[in-house]
């Protein structure tokens, strides 16, 4: 190798160094990536104004995915609520970048009307927020898709797990918050996170 | 001159890596799990069921199990002693189980892999009030389903690090947990060690007392005291599938925290107290499983197992050998709240 060509695989060397670097040093001050689990499983449903909304739609945008249903009347309205306060705090991201989507567990009784009128009594702004709903053998395949567990209680309630899934602006379902008693700000966090990927993008 | 020429190539290499590696950062670009999760490579899945309700999260898996593209969900019922031997002989796919005897069978060369932590302690040692400390266990009769039990080789490592010889300074005697309870009562057994629902039912009844809690007292209450494991082969054939199913039982271990009276009828449905089994998913932290470390558990457990002479390979080999944390690290990235 010639001086001249050793002298530019040095410069090459330093440069390469200092960006990877200045990469590493950016993402730590970010906080780690999330993971990317796989492709976010397909669907097309019902919203709550009686169109059709087909995930596909989203493609663009960062989807916070949500399984609930309109007589629940102990765990959803705290996942709903929970929600429902990312609205503002997600400024002019919502509903431009970041769409919330709920799947009723409860399709023979949440009807579009039924679902529109929980979405007003919870202040969704239907900007960026549509709540689903589908036959029976829908819902049960989306819910499934999703790691979704329901089944109806003798009393006639819907017994079912609860799990929030991201999906960024590709399409890919990146994590999944178990439960309701997530800290909101975590999830705010990973949106924001999202977002900004997205613009890097 | 083989030495100089290797440097050069070194040097070559790791330019170039950093060249990659600094352009990707530069611009952005990130190397990502981008593949899709694809299906299961089986539609059935194997689990054991004990008498225990500690893995319970096993239980409450079925559902989710299920959701995960397992068709065919099986629950082989074993005595605790016998996990070890189905999973090894692949007649069970994955379970849950107490981590020691899980490290006995790895330093045995048994091709079983650990995959992921559950929970912290689930054990509690009884005793009458002869035994107030471990230590007071020097010369004391204590009851265990068998010997190589769970319950034995835990007991002998919690003496052990008491600064007992388990085999000299313990009287083992095996008797059925069930039958153990009232020779507690009586006196004829001075302790006992039980996981759930023994010590619901002991604390229900007012038998014995506490003398140490593996979810309170350290250094057990810092370590997994559950782990899942599976067979070695069945991990190689089908990593999506243990991946899969992994994370249906780390799902339902949260679901035992968060929702205790649905995760207990879950377990009363397959033949448990429901009493007793609210009460344990009431005690058992069962949402930290993204918090401790599972290769710190196998180090510890493995360390104070090659103290006492209870295996033979040091903690490095059983961690190299006979774990695989992959699909574990992954699902605690995965999976948050």
């Amino acid at each position: 190798m010639s001086l001249l060509a050793r002298q530019y695989v040095r410069i090459l060397g330093v440069v390469a160094a200092f960006g990877w670097l200045i990469s590493v040093f950016s993402h730590a001050a970010e906080g780690e990536a999330l993971p990317r689990i796989g492709p976010a499983p397909a669907f097309t449903l019902i919203t709550q104004e009686g169109t059709r909304l087909s995930l596909a739609d989203l493609r663009g945008k960062i989807v916070a995915l949500t399984f609930i249903y309109a007589s629940c009347a102990d765990t959803c309205p705290l996942l709903t609520a929970k929600m429902a306060g990312l609205q503002a705090r997600l400024g002019t991201d919502f509903g431009a970048r970041v769409f919330f989507v709920s799947v009723t567990v409860d399709p023979e009784r949440d009807t579009p009307e039924v679902l529109k009128r929980y979405a007003q009594a919870h202040g969704a702004n239907p900007a960026g927020w549509a709540f689903l709903t589908g036959t029976p053998a829908q819902i049960r395949q989306v819910a499934r898709h999703y790691g979704i567990f329901y089944k109806k209680t003798p009393r006639g309630d819907m017994d079912h797990t609860f799990l929030t899934s991201l999906i960024d602006h590709s399409g890919t379902l990146r994590v999944q918050y178990l439960g309701v008693r997530f800290d909101p700000e975590e999830l705010l966090r990973d949106l924001q996170a999202l977002v900004r990927e997205k613009t890097r993008s | 001159m083989y030495t100089q020429r290797a440097r050069r190539m070194s040097r070559r290499e790791f330019l170039g890596g950093l060249t990659v590696m600094g352009t990707a950062g530069v611009l952005g670009l990130h190397a990502g799990l981008e593949a899709a999760e694809a299906p299961p490579e089986t539609t059935k899945i194997r689990l054991i069921q004990v008498p225990g309700i500690c893995v319970a999260p096993q239980y409450v898996a079925e559902e989710l199990l299920k959701g995960e593209g397992f068709n065919d969900v099986q629950y082989l019922k074993v005595s605790t002693a016998e996990v070890y031997k189905v999973i090894a002989a692949g007649e069970v796919d994955i379970s849950m189980a107490f981590i020691a005897p899980f490290i006995l069978q790895v330093d045995k060369g048994i091709p079983i892999v650990l995959l992921g932590g559950v929970h912290v302690g689930c054990f509690e040692l009884f005793g009458t009030d002869k035994v107030r400390a471990v230590s007071d266990l020097k010369g004391k009769t204590v009851a265990v389903p068998e010997l190589g039990s769970s319950h034995h080789v835990f007991l002998s490592i919690i003496a052990a690090h008491a600064g007992l010889d388990p085999q000299k300074d313990i009287n083992w005697v095996t008797h059925p947990i069930t039958e153990s309870l009232p020779l507690l009562t009586e006196g004829k057994v001075d302790a006992l060690i039980g996981f759930p629902p023994v010590p619901q039912e002991l604390r229900a009844k007012g038998i014995g007392h506490v003398v140490l809690n593996s979810g309170v007292d350290s250094p057990w209450s810092q370590y997994f005291c559950c782990i899942v494991g599976s067979n070695r082969e069945f991990v190689r054939a089908h990593p999506v599938a243990t991946k899969r199913a992994l994370r249906a039982i780390v799902k339902a271990a949260n679901l035992c925290a968060t929702e205790p009276e649905r995760a207990a009828r879950l377990i009363a449905d397959k033949g448990y107290t429901y009493d007793y089994a609210l009460k344990t998913m009431q005690e058992i932290p069962y949402n930290k499983w993204r918090e401790y470390n599972p290769e710190e558990t196998v180090r510890f457990y493995a360390s104070r197992m090659h103290e006492v002479g209870m295996i033979k390979s040091s903690p490095q080999q059983i961690i190299a050998e006979g774990t695989d944390w992959r699909f574990f690290s992954a699902l605690q990235k995965e999976l948050k709240g």
